[in-house]
């Protein structure tokens, strides 16, 4: 299958480490940007793109229109500031509307 | 809102056959459904406690990567991770759970992330990448559960909408109108058994009558 790339949107410290690993790093200015250049991530054929938590409010219809795709998958990671459970909630709330029942209630 | 239908035997045969069709629909939609349901357990089982372990390790690594930069002049660092050596390309394979296609991801790192000179350089920003670079499959990983999860997750959703309207809206509107076609259906059967039953008694009782005028006729002796 067509090999695709990783990116990660973040602020730059956050950013920085990964980027050494060859994963693509992008660095927007402010939250329209996010949402640009999340687009051209999209259309480039990444296969897969962290979102750092602090962006996930500015680019939630970006990732709400791929999450029915089979790709890219969108990574929602704390940043550098520490982690504020978003990412973990956000697949739970799609649990939790799958099922009707909080199945990881018991680990939170 | 009930089904308007013409109460014709046509349309009987033709609302039982709906009323068929629809509750197989419904057993095959149920069936679905819990094979999803139990592809989704499995998928769930092995993704919980994954994302916490995931972020804990990413603390750590972003720890790793403070001290790196404390310990390094901050031109010297963004020389030394300018240009990076390694490149992660991440190979996405296919798999069908019933009818969805999720993803699979592998991902691949080439090339060495250590791409810098050793002068201008600290053992931290060394061990923060080595960090970095273990913790980078498990997030694609992550990726990839989550992303099924989320897949798995709308399909449940849209197939339970399906069974619930059929079991809930479809099947009893269609038993409905059979039923009302059928005791329409035998009101006129009855009515029409009535009115048959009523002209054979009027045309006895006319034959009767007349019955009885010949007889009068024939007994009286003839005067002609």
């Amino acid at each position: 299958m067509k090999p695709g790339s990783v990116a990660f949107i973040g602020d730059a410290d956050t950013v920085l480490g990964f980027r050494a690993l060859g994963v693509e790093a992008v660095v927007p200015p402010d939250p329209e940007d996010a949402a640009r250049s999340f687009r051209e991530l999209v259309s480039a054929g990444s296969s897969v793109i962290i979102v750092e938590e602090d962006l996930v409010e500015a680019l939630r219809g970006e990732i709400d229109a791929v999450s029915n795709r089979p790709v890219p998958a969108v990574v929602i990671l704390p940043g550098v500031g520490g982690s504020r459970g978003r990412g973990g909630d956000t697949i739970r709330r799609q649990i939790l509307k799958a099922v009707g029942v909080d199945l990881m209630a018991e680990d939170a | 809102m009930a089904i308007q239908a013409r109460a014709t035997r046509m349309e009987l045969l033709h609302l039982r056959k709906r009323a068929a069709l629809a509750r197989r629909g419904h057993k095959l939609l149920k069936d679905k459904l819990d094979e999803l349901m139990r592809q989704f357990k499995i998928l769930l089982s092995e993704y919980l406690g994954a994302r916490q372990s995931l972020e804990a390790k990413l603390e750590t690594a972003y720890r790793e990567f403070i001290f790196a930069r404390a310990s390094m002049r901050e031109e010297s660092l963004s020389d030394a991770l300018r240009y990076p050596g390694a490149v992660a390309t991440v190979t996405t394979s296919t798999r069908r759970v019933m009818n969805l296609t999720l993803p699979v991801f592998d991902i691949a790192m080439t090339g060495s992330y250590i791409n810098y000179g050793m002068f201008d350089t600290t053992p931290e920003l060394d061990r923060s990448l080595e960090v970095y670079s273990e913790v980078l499959p498990e997030v694609v990983r992550l990726a990839g559960q989550e992303k099924a999860i989320g897949i798995l997750a709308g399909e449940i959703d849209r197939t339970r909408r399906r069974v619930n309207a059929l079991e809930y809206i479809l099947i009893p509107e269609l038993v409905e109108a059979v039923a009302a076609i059928r005791l329409k259906l035998d009101e006129m059967e009855r009515g029409n058994l009535t009115r048959l039953m009523k002209v054979k008694k009027m045309t006895e009782q006319r034959r009767e009558a007349a019955d009885a005028v010949l007889k009068a006729a024939a007994g009286r002796p003839s005067t002609g």
